[in-house]
């Protein structure tokens, strides 16, 4: 049989207009909101950066046979777009109005056989304009002469012993690089993609996504420590993961997609290889829905990238199969926009299975409803991407203007208050640029501005600092003098004024061995007073919380809780206070529950004003000081240690051993405390919810 | 009690109604002759082997001067006649017998006059969903299935679904022109086993083919149109009337969509249209329609009735034995009737402005709609005050943040009127109680302290009426957050629906916001009276009872179930004795059964949810009301595409929205309104201004004349003209739209004033 080429049905696109956007449907309504998230990993609402511009159906692309279940699409970057419509055998070329040009729906092979494409899953061209076409189910990628429809090169699994495991070489995407490499995904086979040479030859594998480590791997190691043979084999082994899709971009890097799974993190579902293999994104960027759905959905809705797409501005589109939705990001892993949805209207998808952009528009082919969907960036959309090839720029009136723009179109977007804030920065505006990186929620770039702020303010004020340094030097003068003075011994007694009832925080805590021991002798701890200093811990806390320095603050007002700060004030205090007196009441420790309690809270004064003395320098201090902060800390802390350790030996009456014992074993019963406290609440609510279920199963009857 | 007594008395009357004129007729049968129909009623299609069920033999069965209707007195079917332009209109497809391309239950549904949906008694606790029956299975093909009576203008037909033992009397009656179709609910008998959940009444009356050309006209959003047989895969379109019921509250809602606001829908055909309206039972139905694709030969489109929903209640939720068991909401005893009035139209009237026109007049007959439409202006919806979380030395409370106080209120407007807005509307949101969203069921009208109080609003009100600026200070009566429990609604478990505030990323709960619930509809009046009374104090001569317009929803609560079926009744009470007070009104949204009342009318819907099935965008809502009342767009500061949103207005003769607050719009960030971003006037006050400049004379022009007719000129071309003879033609698409008279250039629009361009 001698070769032969058929064109199929040539249509005569009617190009009664040119333009992309006069589409076949009037409908302008967008099924999806808008959000963006901000550095909790939050949304927050902003406008939709994307909208749905128009449904291709095949009639509108003037196709006599319909789509059936296309798989992959392939934009040239010239001016034709190419379908692999599985379903019916076919390759269908549009121009860029996604009007048919060509029909490609007979293949043969150099024996002159008709070939079969039904079925296959992947479409990519190389520079000459052949087809590399992907088919999993016959194992195999072929590639197509476009001029002659021949099947001149059939690539399937290599000879070579590379292989350990024999799986199938079920090939199901295929891409082309700028030097003609060919990269093949083989879903069946984990090392990453397999990369042929232009003449078909296997070179090497590429770009196989790491194992992550987790917990669970971990724990599933320490597990297995303890399992037969037989259980290991039931396990599932922990394997690399494939990746789903990959895109090459204009700089030949290859970009690689994967789903998120129980056993990988959320980082690293896009990876951006280099000519060695290694991701050259920034560390640590996650892509796709942040929030979690507490499980609604379970399974069905994960974040699941099945597609990547780079267009003319270096921005990624990803394709998210989980929820529907098109995520286009910088290569910084900023968020430009978020669309689409599952629904049956214009601008939602049944089946999404592939993305490409002309431009700034954005295409989706959709197998279940034979469709491709266009859409196109907003007001809001078309702004960003301005602006975020604006952030380095030099020209602070342009930037300044743009952000702006976008901070008009959205107060809730971090990225313009960013933007905005930066500018002033440059611009030598620092009170400006803190102000805009505290609502941007930039830790960083608010330190880093504050201290030329402070710089700036130092010089200007000068005079009025000098004498706040003095008032403070004497204040603190004062205070070391009056301690020395009521350190001196009363005349006719054994005591300093410092030895009295309400001072006596004051002493122990600077001579707590014999502080402490008077406890016992004297009875002059106060319940009242250690009472006060464990409400001093809470409001300090809560202090702290309100008014230390954006630099160093992550706490945000509306994240305030009564409950948890007091839980974690009063309420530890107290658990250690109960722990501790039950383990030494076994363990003959001397000390009653009251001395107990005034130990504990007499031991709190230095950590206590550690805490107010950070929370004032925290508002002066920048992220590079934290330094001094830290050691301030440091010492309040083992400062209070040091008393709790003493203090407990000397009113207990152990010996060093006993006390450091005592204090693992109080710790140990803290443990058991809450543990108890957990699962009586536990069973309380189940207890609860079952008399109420039975008690609406009784009333219905 | 008295309520209780009220229907009752009601219902007798509407037997005794119905009872007569059946008398009547059974007096006047003997006399009666029996007229043959016209040739052009045969079947097509008809052979020798045709099944006897499928045969269709009409024969006159009523006339008046405008129209005739025949029906087969055997089984059921009728068809509608219109004197004038001899158009027939047909029960079931006069052609279904050609009809190759339906299959499944699509092929019964075209045959059938109702489709129902019912559940057995006894397995109503494990149902997930209700199973279906229709009437040409179901009655048609049973012995005795169907019952047909002649009444003096029309037919009682009988349906008995013989194997479920339901009973459903329908009447079709012709009133003028139209004809009536009536569910009479008070005698539909569901037998032992079995109750209803709901009929769909006629779903193939006026049905277009496989090879006819029209269109269907739903009213979703602004209103949409579907090409006949434009070949959409997917599922039949339905929804609510007045939208959503808020007591099925999902917890996954991922796609947003726009809500039915009119109980009408129409079949277009070239030179004829069939069009229905809901007169009753308009609370509790929902609209459905049908196109032609590769399974299915016709196009189609009617009303549901809904009866029950269907509860569903997961026990041992903790447990592993989990368990979700149904419960059918409350008892339907106190409902008659659900009737649908279906008008054809002919020649020039037979698109959707005709019909509009038709509905327009129902409604100026029927339920008071008059001619009130406000001085328009640039609207602004100013917000108040909000409450958020606060701590005063760790103790947590909730304190109240100002947004816009009545004295920046003043300010923005005056601020507006020195750049040249020299009209302007208010709406005033969240200057009492609690702020934004009620913390409890609103009871007092008292100005909020930190906004200024009643002084400042005093003052305020003063400057708004010598301005001539119309201010509606906007209560809520139906959200609140907290309260007693008797005051919400509940579903058939009686367990309160709460509804939360959601993720946009993932659709799940934020757990960190209280949510809020409705108020009971039977709870309402007592509110709206107190409140009223109070409101009278502030001397403020209009009012915004915004979510009257928006919502519409039901009570499955066992020992206070109140069914949607009454909720227009109860909501247009209360507005009617809020404007015969002397108030004027505005609402949000608005369905139909407020929008009536108002003069103003926010947040109308200028677009359409798009669903795939739906192809042509129209401003029917529009269309029907312009004129008679004010209606805003879309707020303009939150849309995608503000030259869109802004063409929209135009194009449908809107006032531009404005949300407005006075200080930084970033205050709203992490909060639950959030949503309300860019909303600070110093963001959005030039292009406002600018807007208003260029659009303000051409809404002068406008806002009192009816629109007369809207075409599209060209692809994404649209022309509306008014009763004056202005029209306004808009360019939605990227190219140059270019007539004899005038160019528009892309995203831009033109004003034609006696066909001459301005």
């Amino acid at each position: 049989m001698k070769k032969k080429w058929i064109i199929g049905v040539v249509a005569v696109a009617c190009l009664l207009s040119v333009s992309l956007s006069v589409g076949a449907k009037s409908i302008s309504y967008t099924p999806y909101q808008g959000y963006e998230y901000n550095d909790y990993g939050e949304s927050t609402a902003t406008p939709v950066g994307y909208v749905p511009d128009t449904r291709f159906d095949s009639s509108d692309m003037g196709l006599e046979v319909p789509l059936d279940a296309p798989q992959d699409f392939y934009y040239d970057g010239k001016d034709s777009f190419y379908i692999l419509d599985s379903g019916n055998g076919r390759i269908v070329e549009l121009n860029a109005s996604l009007q048919v040009k060509t029909i490609y729906d007979t293949f043969v092979t150099e024996d002159g056989e008709v070939k079969d494409i039904t079925g296959a899953t992947g479409l990519a061209l190389n520079s000459k304009g052949d087809f590399y076409i992907a088919h999993p189910d016959d194992y195999e990628v072929i590639k197509i002469e476009r001029a002659t429809g021949t099947v001149t090169q059939v690539i399937t699994r290599p000879d070579e012993k590379l292989l350990d495991i024999d799986s199938p070489f079920m090939a199901s995407k295929v891409t082309v690089d700028n030097r003609d490499q060919l990269y093949i995904l083989v879903e069946s086979i984990n090392k990453g993609a397999f990369v042929y040479n232009a003449q078909g030859e296997f070179m090497h594998f590429f770009g196989s996504n790491p194992i992550v480590q987790s917990a669970e791997m971990i724990y599933d190691y320490i597990w297995k420590r303890f399992m037969t043979k037989e259980q290991r084999k039931g396990l599932t082994r922990i394997t690399p993961t494939v990746f789903n899709n990959f895109d090459v971009d204009g700089y030949g890097f290859l970009y690689t997609v994967t789903s998120e799974n129980g056993s990988t993190a959320k980082k690293g579902t896009v990876r951006r290889l280099n000519y060695s293999g290694s991701d050259i994104l920034t560390e640590g960027l996650i892509f796709g829905d942040q929030e979690w759905d507490r499980g609604f959905s379970i399974g069905s809705k994960k974040t699941t990238f099945i597609d990547v797409e780079i267009d003319n501005d270096g921005y990624i589109n990803l394709l998210d199969a989980g929820r529907g939705r098109v995520f286009q990001y910088t290569t910084n892993g900023e968020v430009i926009a978020e669309f689409g949805t599952y629904s049956e209207q214009t601008g939602g998808f049944t089946t999404p299975v592939a993305v490409e952009s002309i431009g700034d528009t954005v295409y989706v082919l959709d197998a279940g409803k034979n469709a491709i969907q266009s859409f196109r960036p907003s007001d809001y959309g078309k702004l960003l991407r301005k602006a975020f090839l604006m952030l380095n720029t030099t020209d602070t009136d342009a930037a300044l203007d743009i952000w702006s723009q976008v901070m008009q179109l959205s107060t809730n977007s971090q990225y313009a208050y960013y933007g905005i804030g930066t500018v002033y920065d440059t611009l030598g505006e620092y009170e400006k640029a803190m102000e805009y990186f505290k609502l941007a929620g930039a830790h960083d770039e608010y330190s880093k501005s504050l201290r030329e702020y402070r710089k700036e303010f130092v010089n200007e004020q000068y005079l009025w600092i000098i004498l706040v340094v003095i008032v403070l030097v004497l204040a603190i003068s004062w205070v070391v003098k009056a301690i020395k003075k009521r350190s001196v011994l009363v005349d006719g007694t054994a005591y300093s004024a410092l030895e009295t009832k309400y001072l006596f925080p004051v002493y122990t805590t600077l001579h707590p061995a014999d502080g402490f021991a008077q406890f016992k002798d004297r009875k002059i701890h106060s319940l009242r007073l250690s009472v006060l200093l464990m409400v001093a811990w809470f409001f300090l806390d809560t202090f702290s919380f309100f008014y230390t320095g954006y630099s160093f603050n992550m706490d945000r007002p509306m994240d305030y809780n009564f409950a948890t700060t007091l839980l974690f004030t009063i309420g530890l205090m107290v658990l250690f206070i109960i722990a501790n007196w039950s383990v030494c009441t076994l363990l003959n420790g001397k000390g009653t529950l009251k001395e107990i309690t005034a130990t504990c809270s007499y031991a709190l004064v230095p950590y206590l004003i550690s805490i107010l003395v950070n929370t004032l320098l925290s508002n002066i201090l920048t992220g590079e000081e934290a330094a001094i902060m830290t050691i301030i800390s440091a010492i309040g802390l083992l400062w209070s240690a040091l008393l709790l350790f003493i203090g407990l030996q000397s009113i207990h009456q152990y010996g060093f051993a006993g006390t450091f014992f005592s204090i693992i074993l109080t710790i140990f019963g803290m443990a058991i405390i809450c543990f108890l406290l957990l699962l009586f609440y536990t069973l309380v609510q189940q207890a609860v919810s079952f008399i109420k279920s039975v008690y609406t199963e009784l009333s219905l009857r | 009690m008295l309520k209780h007594k009220v229907f009752r008395v009601i219902s007798l009357l509407c037997v005794i109604l119905l009872v007569l004129p059946t008398a009547v007729v059974f007096a006047e049968k003997g006399t009666e002759n029996t007229q043959p129909a016209p040739a052009e009623l045969e079947q097509a299609g008809l052979t020798e082997e045709t099944e006897e069920a499928y045969r269709i033999r009409y024969e006159q069965v009523a006339s008046n001067d405008e129209s005739i209707l025949y029906a087969d007195m055997q089984k059921g079917f009728f068809a509608l006649q219109n004197k004038a332009s001899g158009d027939i209109w047909y029960s079931t497809p006069n052609d279904s017998l050609l009809d190759k391309i339906s299959g499944g239950s699509d092929k019964w549904t075209v045959r059938s006059q109702l489709t129902i949906g019912f559940l057995y008694k006894e397995d109503v606790v494990t149902a997930d969903s209700a199973s279906k029956a229709n009437s040409q299975l179901g009655c048609v093909e049973m012995d005795g299935g169907i019952q047909v009576q002649k009444l003096g203008d029309g037919i009682r037909v009988t349906y008995h679904f013989v194997e479920i033992g339901i009973t459903i009397p329908v009447e079709y009656r012709l009133q003028g022109a139209s004809l009536s179709a009536t569910i009479d609910v008070a005698n539909i008998d569901e037998g032992d086993e079995c109750l209803l959940t709901e009929i769909n009444l006629l779903p193939a009356f006026g049905a277009g083919n496989w090879q006819t050309e029209g269109q269907l006209l739903v009213p979703d959003g602004s209103g949409a149109l579907i090409d006949f047989n434009n070949g959409v895969e997917c599922l039949p379109y339905e929804q609510m009337v007045y939208g959503k019921d808020q007591l099925n509250f999902v917890d996954i809602d991922s796609s947003v969509t726009e809500e039915i606001r009119l109980p009408v829908f129409a079949t277009l055909m070239p030179n004829k249209a069939l069009m229905g309206v809901i007169t009753q039972g308009d609370g509790s139905a929902s609209i459905r329609a049908l196109n032609g694709n590769e399974d299915r030969g016709y196009n189609a489109v009617s009303s549901i009735f809904k009866m029950r929903a269907l509860d569903i209640l997961s026990m041992f939720k903790n447990t592993s034995n989990r368990r979700d068991l149904a419960r059918l909401s409350g008892d339907t005893e106190q409902i008659t009737t659900y009737q649908v009035v279906y008008t054809p139209l002919t020649g020039a009237d037979a698109n959707y402005v005709g019909v509009a026109n038709v509905y327009r007049q129902y409604l100026v007959d029927e339920k008071g709609l008059s001619k009130q439409a406000a001085t328009p202006g640039l609207a602004l919806n100013m917000l108040g005050s909000i409450d958020v979380k606060a701590a005063f030395l760790g103790i947590e409370y909730s304190k109240q943040q100002s947004l816009t106080t009545f004295e920046q209120a003043q300010a923005i407007l005056s601020a507006l009127k020195e750049r040249g807005v020299d009209s302007l509307s208010v709406r005033y949101q969240g200057w009492s109680n609690y702020g934004l969203l009620n913390k409890k069921v609103p009871t007092k009208a008292k100005a909020l302290s930190n906004l200024g109080g009643k002084k400042a609003l005093n003052i305020l009100n003063a400057y708004a009426t010598d301005n001539a600026i119309a201010l509606y200070p906007d209560v809520d009566f139906l959200r609140f957050r907290s309260g007693s429990k008797k005051q919400s609604i509940k579903t058939a478990f009686n367990e309160v629906v709460y509804h939360t505030e959601r993720m946009r990323s993932v659709f799940a709960t934020k757990l960190e916001l209280t949510p809020y619930r409705f108020l009971t509809p039977q709870n309402l009046k007592t509110v709206t009276d107190r409140y009223l009374k109070s409101y009278s104090g502030t001397g403020i001569s209009a009012i915004s009872l915004g979510t009257l317009g928006e919502y519409a929803y039901s009570n499955h609560s066992q020992h206070d179930g109140f069914h949607r079926y009454d909720y227009p009744e109860t909501v247009a009470a209360v507005l009617q004795n809020y404007r015969d007070s002397g108030l004027a009104l505005s609402v949000e949204g608005a369905n139909a059964f407020a929008a009536v009342y108002a003069a103003r009318i926010y947040n109308t819907p200028t677009l359409t949810s798009g669903y795939d099935m739906f192809d042509h965008e129209i401003p029917f809502y529009q269309i029907v009301f312009h004129g008679y009342t004010t209606m805003t767009a879309m707020p303009m500061a939150q849309t995608t595409e503000a030259a869109v949103n802004f063409l929209k207005a135009v194009e449908s003769g809107s006032e531009l929205l404005f949300d407005s607050m006075y200080e930084s719009s970033a205050l709203l960030t992490g909060t639950r309104y959030d949503h309300l971003y860019a909303t600070q006037y110093t963001l959005w006050m030039d292009q406002a201004v600018e807007l208003y400049t260029r659009y303000q004379p051409l809404l002068k022009t406008i806002y009192d004349q009816t629109i007369v007719a809207h075409t599209e000129l060209a692809s994404d071309v649209m022309q509306t003209t008014y009763e004056n003879g202005v029209s306004v033609i808009v360019n939605y698409s990227n190219v140059d739209y270019v007539s004899d008279s005038l160019t528009v250039k892309p995203l831009d629009y033109a004003v034609q004033e006696g066909g001459a361009a301005a």
